[in-house]
């Protein structure tokens, strides 16, 4: 873009965070105990596992349905809704956005919801297998866009509203084209991130006959070792992570807190395998997510990776880090989060964003949990003695999806001196 | 195959909007004790996903069928009791 345009953008900030997770039910919860490196991953009690060779998950389980909505409510929102709702009245309240109604026709709702759809269907169905009759809540409840249209519903934004459905990266693409939105002028702010339940019974068992989940059901906690030589596989999980971004200009007319902004985005495909990998793949969304952040390899202090402690992941990843990054890879700190919250598909790329923008606000990096047995593949630094301080002012924080949907995303920290004064 | 008689052809009007009345209340979990002929649906908090939901138990208590067109043009509980009466009576 050349230099008479750039003057037209806009600086994207982020004023608010929301989280329900495996760890705790709010940003404080969810951030303190990934630093403490603990883990979310528990024996499944939610649902009969017998049939299933993986009977463990990353169950939200500090939330009860019945506290936060009617019986009504209950009945006509996925467990994705709910969650989504609870994750996005934090990160409202955190950032202080209180809306006119003339303000409230520009707020965007662009979330990220994949698997959600699935799991509510499993007892529906069910039904209709059995006795024959469907529900009319069917399709209203399951549909994947269902957590967006209800935080737009809820809190009265009747901007843009959408659902992005790119499996493991869908809310990293959401944040990516609000982001977008915000920096072209298309939209003044939006509520983003994502929310998604991979836990049901079919949807489980699914995973794990596709040879991806680990089994190691004894031992819950230390089951999902993301980079480790032993890594078995990936633990599915549940949760939301919203983020309130807004231009600049709307965040310092405020004068709302900001913990950072997002300078850069990238999407890209593999264009190769629908379960497997591409190292060209990965590398190429990195380096397209440097150049739209004007940033060089080494202006980046750290690395949230994708992580999902498959086989073929971590290394692809590791592989793709270094041909990025050069020699200075190393140098990097590169975490994953998915071995302490699991993975949570759609809301999975949100809530590591989320875990990128704390550590730029607090200089500290959670740990990688579980690397037991160094994998001569995996040999980067990847934070596992515990929480780190570090300095951090431009982190990157990557998405790779089944089916070869890539994502970059990149936070830093805020300095207002770089504005051009939008 | 059509059943030759209903019992409920037989009820009284009374009878009739007690029965849809206690269908409705069951089927929605709202308290029915305060509605009119002429109360709107929406305004007891039943909304056109309920009213599918309604439309499915009254055609099992009823023994009738509910086309898509008359569930549409419900608007109030005396909408109801006049397309089942009506419904009842050709029977």
């Amino acid at each position: 873009m050349d230099e008479n345009h750039k003057q037209y953008l806009h600086r994207v900030m982020i004023t608010g965070l929301g989280v329900v997770s495996p760890l705790g039910c709010s940003v404080t919860d969810f951030w303190t105990e990934l630093l403490q490196g603990r883990s979310g991953v528990r024996t499944i009690t939610n649902f009969d596992t017998a049939k299933c060779r993986t009977r463990i998950g990353a169950e939200v389980i500090d939330y009860d349905a019945r506290r936060h909505f009617s019986r009504k409510e209950t009945q006509r929102l996925s467990r994705s809704s709910q969650l989504a709702i609870l994750a996005a009245t934090e990160a409202l309240e955190d950032s202080g956005l209180n809306l006119t109604a003339a303000e409230s026709s520009k707020m965007g709702v662009i979330i990220g919801s994949s698997i959600g759809g699935f799991t509510a269907s499993e007892p529906f169905f069910r039904t209709y297998f059995d006795d024959g009759s469907a529900s009319p809540l069917i399709i209203p409840v399951v549909m994947n866009s269902a957590p967006a249209s209800n935080l737009s519903i809820r809190f009265g934004f009747k901007g843009p509203l959408m659902n992005i459905d790119a499996a493991c990266a869908s809310s990293a693409h959401a944040i990516g084209y609000s982001f977008h939105q915000i920096k072209f002028g298309l939209l003044e702010a939006a509520v983003t991130g994502g929310a998604d339940s991979a836990l049901s019974q079919g949807v489980m068992h699914a995973w794990s006959s596709l040879r991806t989940l680990s089994e190691r059901n004894e031992d819950p906690a230390r089951a999902c070792r993301p980079f480790s030589l032993d890594r078995d596989g990936m633990v599915l999980g549940e949760g939301a992570g919203i983020l309130v971004l807004e231009s600049e200009r709307s965040a310092l007319n405020r004068k709302a807190k900001i913990y950072g902004e997002i300078t850069g985005y990238a999407a890209a495909s593999d264009s190769y395998h629908l379960t497997k990998p591409s190292e060209p793949g990965l590398a190429g969304v990195m380096r397209d997510a440097l150049a739209s952040a004007s940033l060089l390899p080494n202006d980046i202090d750290y690395i949230a990776a994708h992580a999902t402690a498959t086989l073929w992941n971590d290394k692809t990843e590791t592989a793709a880090i270094k041909d990025v990054f050069g020699p200075s890879a190393v140098e990097i700190p590169v975490v994953g989060i998915k071995g302490a919250i699991g993975h949570s598909i759609g809301a999975s790329s949100a809530l590591q964003l989320i875990s990128c923008v704390l550590s730029l606000r607090d200089n500290l990096l959670p740990p990688t949990i579980n690397v037991n047995i160094p994998d001569p593949e995996c040999d980067l630094d990847y934070v596992t003695e515990g929480k780190r301080p570090r300095n951090v002012t431009h982190a990157m924080s990557n998405s790779f999806a089944f089916g070869g949907s890539n994502a970059s995303l990149v936070v830093s920290r805020y300095l207002s001196h770089l504005s051009s004064g939008n | 195959m059509k059943p030759n008689h209903h019992a409920e052809s037989n009820m009284t009007r009374e009878e009739l909007i007690e029965r849809v009345k206690e269908t409705i209340a069951k089927e929605t979990n709202i308290s029915f004790s305060g509605v009119h002929l002429d109360t709107r649906l929406e305004d007891v908090n039943i909304d056109s996903l309920d009213m599918i939901e309604v439309a499915l138990a009254l055609e099992k208590t009823f023994n009738i069928t509910i086309v898509t067109t008359e569930l549409l043009r419900f608007q109030t509980f005396g909408d109801v009791i006049e397309e089942l009466q009506r419904k009842l009576s050709s029977e």
